[in-house]
């Protein structure tokens, strides 16, 4: 996921990711989408298959282009975690509050228990 | 295709809302975020404890507090008030610091907007974590910043040294 994030810090590849979430496309599709030189475009593919973002299918004379799911998997395993961490979190804040209010609890007996 | 109902279509910009119902009157759950008594209590998760936490609650405010592992290790952070509409929503972002409240230079920031709402006695706590850009998830995840807790200052001085070297 390191890489994966660190391949999209430059904003053509990223645009490439999301252009290829809605699907697989061709090197031609991509430049044309992108509006690059298709050298650049290549570049920065070359550079997304090597950190095994995106993987390529020859067909017939053309290359297809696909997102691979493993980073991605992993990028949203690490977020759930991080989500995790606010579960936790709010289960100790719970568990403080109960604690708050058997306390403001005990002390309003022990003021009504003077009063008598 | 790709259809993780999580990820945001911008992928460098993640994010992720998690809520929970307490029963307690809102100014009672505000006031349990926003004063240092209170959070020295309950923000850490177990077996962290936080023996330092000052606030200074205004909008450009600094939140500062060290949170402190059972070795003894401990880790600075620094939230800044963005907005603060008592009691109902507390915006700022988050970002690690030294235990003087200078952030850590190349340290990404996330942006977190709690939004409290009562009904009938019970207030919901809603917290919205927002991730600006692939370059800030990247650090987040390199620092491990979930296991967050778990981070120890030599690694973060190892990881600033090598940002600092690029």
């Amino acid at each position: 996921m390191k890489t994966l994030l660190a391949a999209l810090t430059e904003p053509n590849r990223l645009h490439i990711v999301e252009l290829l979430r809605d699907g697989p496309l061709t090197v031609g599709e991509i430049t044309e989408r992108l509006g690059l030189q298709q050298p650049q475009a290549s570049k920065h593919l070359k550079v997304l298959s090597e950190a095994a973002i995106v993987e390529v299918h020859p067909q017939a004379n053309r290359r297809i282009y696909t997102l691979r799911r493993e980073p991605f998997q992993e990028l949203e395993a690490w977020l759930h975690s991080f989500r995790r961490l606010w579960e936790e979190r709010f289960d100790r804040l719970d568990d403080y509050i109960l604690e708050l209010q058997a306390t403001e609890q005990h002390t309003s007996n022990r003021i009504e228990d003077t009063n008598v | 295709m790709f259809d993780y109902l999580s990820l945001s279509p911008r992928i460098g910009e993640q994010e992720f809302v998690v809520e929970r119902q307490f029963t307690a009157p809102r100014t009672l759950m505000f006031q349990v975020f926003t004063q240092p008594e209170h959070l020295k209590r309950w923000w850490a998760p177990q077996p962290y404890t936080i023996p330092v936490c000052t606030i200074d609650l205004r909008p450009g405010g600094i939140w500062h507090y060290c949170m402190r592992s059972p070795e003894g290790q401990d880790q600075w952070a620094r939230s800044v008030y963005r907005e603060i509409v008592p009691p109902e929503k507390l915006t700022y972002t988050t970002t690690f610091a030294d235990e003087h409240a200078n952030p850590i230079e190349g340290m990404p920031e996330h942006l977190t907007t709690l939004i409290f709402t009562e009904e009938a006695g019970k207030t919901s706590v809603t917290a919205h974590v927002q991730f600006a850009s692939a370059a800030a998830l990247s650090v987040a995840v390199d620092i491990g910043m979930l296991q967050g807790m778990s981070m120890t200052w030599d690694y973060l001085v190892e990881y600033v040294q090598e940002l600092q070297a690029r």
